[in-house]
């Protein structure tokens, strides 16, 4: 079920209500927790269920196990079940076809007949997000960073907890196994935060994204032979627009609900349009993947530790695999292979600044060029993304290059795009003073800005679309 | 109780106060059609409901309705039986029963109501089991709380969500306010509530209404594949959620003096004889024995027969698609229908 919809609110009334009365009794709470997170999970298709189950039994076992042994060579072999299960699950049904399809194209253009079966899986729900997450359990207690969780509970409420699980944020097993060991309340502190959370989500979701995605960005990729300059850009910004409203949004309602039972979810992005470095953009955008990536890919191929051509090859490596965790297609690897490079290049302009002993210019403008060609670079690189293949998103490139052409008529998402723009821009000044005077209002008024928020997207709803990041 | 708790009970306390404190606004302002955006069902129900027009008929079913009984041949066949009248054909595409009722307690008792009222009796509109059936439209903005909570279980979820979505109406109708705003003077017709009962709509309704054109195009004829008509006829479900719509569609005609009329339409051969005979012969039992308990009149009129083509031309068929009978059929149908059930409805 979605987050924005009559069914969500329905569903998570009730776990509210119902932890609200199980508080006292921790193990009662986390089970019914629990119990809730599958029901939900299987509310998107039941038939997944038994896939979550195995991702949480085989890494709870790897991890007892790891905790037990001092073997190097069985350590690694644990180690090894566990990648085994988890990106073995997720090669299959994520990646099975792509990769034998792409063999069979090769193949045929060498002049090879083949015709190996494909097979056609669906793709479960948030399968990207909870094997990262439990994965990320595993190669933390054989780092001896974390200690084996002994509670089966616990650990399978870390992978299943309902308002990350389907689209993040990846949580860390040493961040919120403890929170479950504590049997957190929420404060009223965290209530309020929790509440604009929600608020704060929500908008972005249905009033940025959802317009945004509407009316400057479908038209666009439906028939981008229609537009021209102008409106091209409009739907490459909009999309970069588009993309934080709907990722930045539903995050931030995970959080939301987390705070509202007692838990803490880590930020997820933090105002990433305004980077002013390739390295400081993924600093602030997705955070929880970017940095599950450094930790468990990066570092341990050698980081920046071993040269610069090692440093090189590692960023384009991490990017690569990080650009093929979002889908499964060509035009992926091509957008991470895009970062990969971008970051190589951001990270060799450090160098030379560094050894020239000059730091990053920081005047307005400076800072305003540095945030345009991050943006640039960024949306640009969407189109990739976004396009349903390389040839839809070549034919937005031409597009891009054709000075006249259409332009998409949608005052609202106009009104949204230059909403949400000023937003973004002065959110690192603003932001603050907006949560604090929320917080610091009545509860009464916390209520009533709520429903009020929720008329507005009443009356921009027809439907509710699909978080984008659900295809991950 | 203190604490959290306590925050989260004020919350929910401060958001149903302003639920109520919204809601009631929005009616006194007369936004209650304002939150129907761009509906286009409700859309058609407001235009008739701001028309000058004071109908002495009006059909109400599906696109069978609105394409069987063309407004102008009716207006024309009473006139020339000395009944004069305005003839409202509100027949919505895809509609269903339900959306008949408020048709009655919220359109048309905000004027001079009708003397008749002609109600669609096919399967199609009376289908409970009919994908998009448009019931939808019923429980998103008209069907009342307490309804919804008696038949949570009996309708389809989304039936229920959309019941519960709507008790924002007031929220999101005040969120449209500032729209009649920015009406200029010369619209002053359609922004002054209390006259018009309110209505804002997207700029191109706004266009379409000055200009006394509705709905802006002739809508395109329907060509309804064989196969996509059965499955609103199939599977069919009736007299469940909506056993007591005729009977209380019936009294609130009733207490308006209104009379109402259930009338059957012709199905294409090829359609009637797809569908299972039997479960469309019981039915039309239920439907008629509904009407007897309410003291409703039931007819049933058959297909037209058109003039034979002349030699040498294409013959003229009495149907469209399988659902929907041609301009030509219409025209004949319609006359039949307001000579012989119309006028001496009206002339007594």
């Amino acid at each position: 079920m979605l987050f924005p919809s009559v069914a969500f609110l329905i569903f998570f009334s009730g776990v509210l209500l119902a932890d609200l009365a199980l508080r006292p009794w921790a193990r009662w709470r986390k089970a019914f927790l629990l119990a809730a997170s599958y029901g939900f999970y299987g509310f998107w298709d039941w038939r997944f269920l038994g896939l979550i189950l195995l991702s949480t039994a085989v890494d709870f076992w790897v991890g007892g196990r790891l905790g037990g042994c001092d073997d190097a060579p069985r350590r690694r072999r644990l180690v090894g079940l566990s990648l085994v299960v988890n990106l073995g699950l997720l090669g299959l049904f994520k990646y099975f076809d792509f990769f034998v399809g792409s063999a069979v194209e090769l193949l045929d253009g060498l002049g090879f007949e083949a015709s190996p079966p494909l097979l056609r899986l669906i793709l479960p729900v948030g399968i990207s997000f909870y094997t990262f997450q439990t994965l990320s359990y595993t190669l933390d207690v054989a780092a001896r960073r974390l200690e084996p969780c002994r509670s089966p509970l616990d650990f399978a409420l870390f992978v299943a907890f309902f308002p990350q699980l389907v689209a993040g944020p990846i949580v860390r097993a040493r961040d919120f196994l403890p929170q479950l060991a504590e049997n957190p309340r929420p404060t009223r502190a965290g209530i309020s935060l929790g509440l604009y959370d929600l608020a704060s989500g929500l908008f972005k979701k249905v009033v940025i994204a959802d317009l945004i995605g509407a009316g400057l960005v479908d038209p666009l990729h439906q028939d981008p032979g229609r537009f021209g300059t102008a409106g091209a850009l409009l739907g490459v910004y909009g999309y970069a627009f588009q993309l934080y409203g709907d990722f930045a949004g539903y995050s931030q309602i995970a959080i939301g609900c987390a705070r509202l039972l007692g838990f803490r979810l880590p930020v997820n992005f933090r105002a990433p349009y305004l980077a002013r470095t390739m390295g400081d953009f993924w600093r602030r955008w997705h955070i929880s993947l970017s940095t599950w990536l450094r930790d468990y890919l990066y570092v341990p191929l050698g980081g920046s530790r071993r040269g610069r051509s090692r440093t090189r090859r590692n960023l384009l490596i991490t990017m690569v695999l990080g650009g093929l965790w979002h889908g499964a297609g060509w035009n992926f690897l091509l957008w991470g292979t895009i970062h990969g490079l971008a970051l190589v290049l951001s990270q060799g302009r450090r160098e030379r600044r560094l050894a020239a002993g000059r730091c990053l210019p920081n005047g307005w403008f400076s800072r305003l060029l540095q945030r345009l060609v991050v943006f640039h670079v960024w949306a640009l690189s969407l189109v990739f993304f976004r396009a349903p293949d390389l040839d839809g998103a070549l034919q937005v490139f031409s597009s891009l290059a054709r000075p006249s052409g259409a332009l998409q008529h949608s005052i609202l998402a106009f009104g949204a795009f230059a909403l949400t723009l000023a937003l973004h821009l002065g959110s690192e000044r603003w932001k603050p003073r907006v949560v604090r005077a929320f917080v610091r209002l009545a509860p009464e008024l916390q209520g009533a800005a709520l429903l009020l928020l929720l008329g507005l997207m009443s009356l921009l709803m027809s439907e509710a679309r699909p978080f984008v990041y659900f295809q991950f | 109780m203190g604490g959290p708790p306590l925050h989260l009970l004020r919350a929910a306390l401060g958001f149903l106060c302003a639920l109520l404190l919204t809601n009631w606004l929005a009616g006194a302002l007369g936004l209650r059609w304002t939150a129907t955006g761009s509906n286009r069902h409700l859309q058609i129900l407001h235009h008739f409901l701001t028309s000058e027009d004071q109908p002495a008929v009006v059909f109400f079913g599906t696109s069978m309705t609105r394409h069987a009984f063309p407004s102008q041949v009716l207006e024309q066949a009473l006139a020339e039986r000395g009944v004069p009248g305005a003839v409202w054909n509100l027949g919505l595409p895809g509609a269903s029963a339900p959306i008949a009722l408020p048709l009655v307690t919220e359109v048309l008792d905000m004027r001079t109501t009708p003397r008749l009222l002609v109600l669609e009796a096919s399967a199609f509109f009376w289908n409970e089991a009919r994908p998009g059936s448009g019931a939808e439209m019923y429980w998103r903005w008209f069907a009342p709380l307490g309804e919804v909570a008696r038949q949570v279980g009996e309708q389809p979820f989304g039936h229920t969500a959309a019941a519960i979505r709507r008790q924002v109406w007031g929220a999101e109708a005040l969120w449209r306010w500032p729209q009649f705003r920015l009406v200029g003077e010369n619209r002053l017709h359609l922004a002054d509530l209390r006259e018009s009962h309110g209505g804002v709509f997207t700029p191109r309704v706004y266009r379409a209404l000055e200009q006394g054109i509705w709905p802006p195009r002739v809508p395109r004829p329907p060509d309804v594949p064989l196969e996509q008509a059965m499955r609103g006829f199939e599977p069919l479900r009736f007299g469940d959620s909506w056993s007591e719509t005729l009977a209380r569609l019936a009294a609130a005609c009733d207490s308006r003096s209104i009379e109402l009329l259930v009338v059957d339409l012709p199905l294409r051969p090829d359609l009637a004889e797809a569908l299972d005979p039997a479960q469309q012969d019981a039915f039309r039992a239920w439907l008629r024995q509904r009407c007897e308990l309410a003291g409703v009149a039931w007819v049933s009129l058959p297909a037209p027969l058109l003039p034979e083509a002349e030699q040498g031309a294409e013959p003229r068929p009495v149907f469209l698609d399988p659902m929907h009978l041609s301009p030509e059929a219409a025209a004949v149908f319609a006359r039949r229908f307001a000579e012989e059930q119309l006028a001496p409805r009206l002339i007594g």
